[in-house]
């Protein structure tokens, strides 16, 4: 039987890993710090990455489960959060809305463009899909049927893609005058996205730790009462 | 048969065996931890929490009216009074008798009362009154124009919330 | 016999009680003093885990029905209101939607033990039985929690399966319609299947405790890995403390994978597309089921012709049914006298042979209905009916090893 149980767990890790691996081209990896267990949420890149969702997304797309009162759990103070708001005539309970209405948008695109709430929870890859996303707009190859209304991409599935190329190198003051070049902004907002899209993700990390070591150690201490308990069963069939 | 397994057979661990008084131990003391989230959860949301502030623009309200905001999901009015109704208000500091408060200590500034708008007996919301400035629907609790209770069952004045004047012409409420 | 009475002067208040409801003595004879063998290994410890990770799933999921909307237009927001704003709500969900995914593994690994030691052999037909109810049970329920976030996997995924329902001839069309209550999947039904997946866990939780009193009737009891009637007492050892040290054990380890999911990987088994709202314009490029019923869908896609004036659509939805209900009648399919694989040398390897097609069919099902893929699950669907349908032969044929008479 503990050859049943190795072999399921391993035939259930090989299957559900090439389940996962569904995606079409291969996504570069970026080191997001979210990536470690310990990580918090930086700070100056949610701002720097909030200037870019407020200032170039925003035009077109909205955030609706975020509020500037939200950026103080990462720590922007409330006077902070305050004057942010206020710049976008915006009170701190407003939800991010986009720009362009539905209604406008459907006129525009014959479609709602869709919320970035969730959007890296929402595509194969998350963060990382969406860096190469917005850093993947190249001319189309040579041959390649690209229709009027797309641009080509070279991550997106099938390369045509509605939406234009979205940045353009300095298109943003950063606060702190690091040098808006397109990649920058495209890291940038992606690490926004996924703080916007799990904000309990670093909580989330640094609580699996001690949870996980507790349960091993609880783990290791039953295991040594099994054995206790069943000692004078063991004794009893060898005598 | 099967089901009477001797006492002999099973050895008595006793309860001071020191391994398994630990891991019980250890074992409940999470249990009881993993009981927190789950209890939690039914705690105001953040959504919830995040309403703990009322602000009140008073330029809004006539010298005599009154206004009903929402503060944490609880009416509150606000009140501009007339100087006649601080004539009565001070008046009343000599007969209220229930919970006797005097109105200064009750107001920030003469002009404006800021009070929850709930009945302190169970909780219903006052409506103007005939005799007295207000009038409990539930059970014909009076209260004056300080929102003290002149007439029973309430036994205490309708609460006043903190609150404080960010400017001559608004209030935040929390 | 003498009519029984209870004692007009109980020496105890608990006497007194006792008389009037044996609670604690039913509990006593169940929990503690129930005789079970000594010789169970750990595939035992399963049986356990599924209970423990059905009131998990009950628990967690009674939590979030305080916070979560059941209406087509508030339903996708209130999941992010539960993971944004409401106290630990992404912990409790992340519990309910991992815990889902690890009740299936801990009760697939409960029936594959089950087969291989021919636990479901007399006189545990009925035991077995209530099983593969449970089972049923099971996967309805997690299919109608699945539509709940209202993501477009939740709705494709209830559009699909419903539809599935329109293959009964005759009256299909206008079950579907009233299963719907509506033209297509809408608001209505996602209410209704929120009342029904509030529902049958309370349900499974009734014929658990069937399955469980069938197995702790003194006529049959606990099989154990030797398949062989144990017939003294030293052969058993009371479950309390033996079994409920052993069963925590378990637990403890089983919470360290599992936890590690919820903290770690919460949405791994799930679909990316679920974080879309659903749309009723627009299907997913690709539809997947959810992990734990991809074998069951690859025998439905396999079967992509007609057999005379039966049309493939039906027969896809009997073959995949069938897949499942054929374990009801397998007490009856298989005849040999001897339990447990051990001694079965063929049946052990069928056995495996069977597992092991089992994950092929679980990744055909996930693979798009294409060649080679659709040749591939026939074949897999063949073989998958073959082992139940080889048992009665084999019985015949099989030598079976010498049973020792006692563990």
């Amino acid at each position: 039987m503990k050859k049943l149980l190795s072999l399921l767990t391993v035939l259930t890790l090989v299957s559900t890993s090439a389940l996962a691996a569904g995606g079409s081209v291969e996504l570069p990896k970026q080191p997001w710090s979210f990536q470690s267990v310990k990580a918090d949420w930086e700070k100056d890149k949610i701002y720097r990455g909030y200037q870019v969702a407020t200032q170039v997304c925003m035009s077109c797309h909205g955030f609706k489960y975020i509020k500037h009162r939200d950026l103080m759990k990462v720590g922007f103070t409330e006077a902070e959060v305050k004057k942010l708001a206020e710049e976008m005539e915006m009170s701190v309970m407003d939800t991010f809305k986009s720009a362009l209405s539905d209604e406008d948008a459907i006129a525009a695109y014959a479609k709602a463009l869709p919320d970035l709430s969730v959007m890296n929870k929402a595509r194969p890859g998350g963060a990382d899909y969406t860096y190469a996303l917005l850093t993947g707009y190249k001319e189309a190859p040579e041959g390649f049927n690209l229709p009027d209304t797309g641009s080509y991409n070279e991550y997106f599935p099938g390369h045509v893609i509605a939406m234009p190329a979205p940045l353009a190198e300095g298109q943003v003051d950063y606060f702190d005058g690091t040098n808006a070049t397109v990649k920058q902004m495209a890291s940038d907002v992606a690490y926004f996205m996924q703080w916007t899209a799990e904000p309990e993700l670093t909580t989330r990390q640094q609580l699996g730790v001690y949870v996980l070591l507790y349960v091993f150690i609880l783990a290791i201490l039953l295991y040594f009462t099994k054995k206790r308990i069943w000692s004078d069963i063991k004794r009893k069939d060898t005598e | 048969m099967a089901e009477k397994v001797s006492k002999k057979d099973v050895v008595d661990h006793g309860k001071r065996d020191f391994l398994s008084g630990t891991t019980k131990a250890f074992g409940a003391a999470g249990a009881a931890c993993a009981c927190y989230p789950f209890i939690k959860s039914m705690s105001p949301s953040a959504k919830v929490e995040a309403q703990k502030y009322t602000e009140v623009d008073l330029s809004e309200i006539a010298e005599g009216d009154t206004k009903k905001v929402i503060w944490r999901g609880k009416a509150v009015f606000v009140k501009h009074r007339t100087q006649s109704e601080i004539a009565l208000a001070a008046a009343g500091d000599k007969t209220v008798s229930i919970d006797p408060q005097t109105d200064a200590e009750r107001v920030k500034k003469p002009e404006w009362l800021v009070t929850i708008a709930h009945c302190t007996h169970l909780g219903c919301v006052p409506i103007d009154g005939s005799t007295e400035n207000w009038a409990c629907p539930c059970h014909g609790s009076q209260f004056d124009v300080s929102g003290r209770v002149v007439k029973g069952p309430a036994p205490k004045n309708l609460e006043i919330p903190p609150y404080e004047f960010l400017d001559d012409n608004t209030i935040k409420i929390g | 016999m003498a009519k029984q009475q209870v004692n007009p002067n109980p020496s105890s208040k608990l006497e007194w009680f006792e008389d009037r409801l044996p609670l604690i003595s039913f509990m006593k004879a169940e929990l503690v003093d129930y005789p079970a063998p000594k010789n169970l290994n750990y595939a035992w410890n399963f049986g356990s885990l599924a209970g423990i990770a059905l009131i998990l799933q009950i628990l967690t999921g009674f939590f979030l029905t305080m916070h979560y909307k059941a209406d087509a237009g508030l339903a996708f927001d209130s999941i992010q209101h539960i993971m944004r704003d409401v106290n630990w709500g992404w912990l409790i969900r992340n519990l309910h939607m991992v815990g889902a995914s690890f009740f299936f593994i801990v009760v697939y690994i409960h029936i594959g033990r089950g087969l291989y030691y021919g636990s479901y052999k007399s006189p545990r037909e009925i035991l077995w039985g209530m099983g593969v109810l449970i089972f049923f049970l099971m996967m309805a329920t997690a299919f109608l929690g699945y539509v709940l976030p209202w993501g477009q996997m939740s709705f494709w995924g209830a559009q699909v399966i419903t539809n599935l329902i329109s293959v009964i001839p005759l009256v299909g069309d206008d079950i579907v319609i009233w299963l719907w209550g509506g033209y297509g999947v809408n608001d209505a039904t996602l209410t209704r299947f929120y009342s029904l997946h509030f529902l049958l866990p309370f349900v499974i939780l009734g014929v658990v405790f069937l399955h469980l009193w069938a197995l702790h009737n003194r006529k049959v009891k606990s099989n154990n890995p030797t398949g062989i009637d144990l017939k003294k007492d030293t052969d058993f050892v009371p479950f309390h403390p033996y079994y409920t040290i052993k069963d925590t054990f378990g637990l403890a380890v089983y919470m360290l994978p599992f936890l590690f999911m919820v903290f770690y990987m919460p949405d791994y088994l799930g679909h990316t597309d679920n974080y879309i709202p659903a749309d009723p314009m627009t299907t997913p490029a690709h539809i997947v089921p959810e992990w734990y019923f991809l074998p069951f869908y690859a025998i439905l896609r396999a079967i992509n012709f007609n057999i005379l004036f039966l049309d493939s659509k039906l027969l896809g939805v009997i073959a995949m049914v069938s897949s499942i209900a054929i374990l009801f009648i397998l007490p009856i399919l298989d005849k040999s006298k001897v339990r447990s694989a051990r001694f079965r040398p063929i049946y052990k390897v069928m056995f495996w042979a069977f597992i092991a097609n089992f994950f092929f069919l679980g990744w055909l099902g996930a693979k798009p209905a294409e060649q080679p893929y659709t040749a591939m699950s026939q074949v897999a669907t063949a073989l998958y009916f073959g082992f139940f349908l080889a048992l009665p032969w084999i019985a015949k044929i099989e030598k079976t090893k010498p049973l020792p008479t006692s563990i």
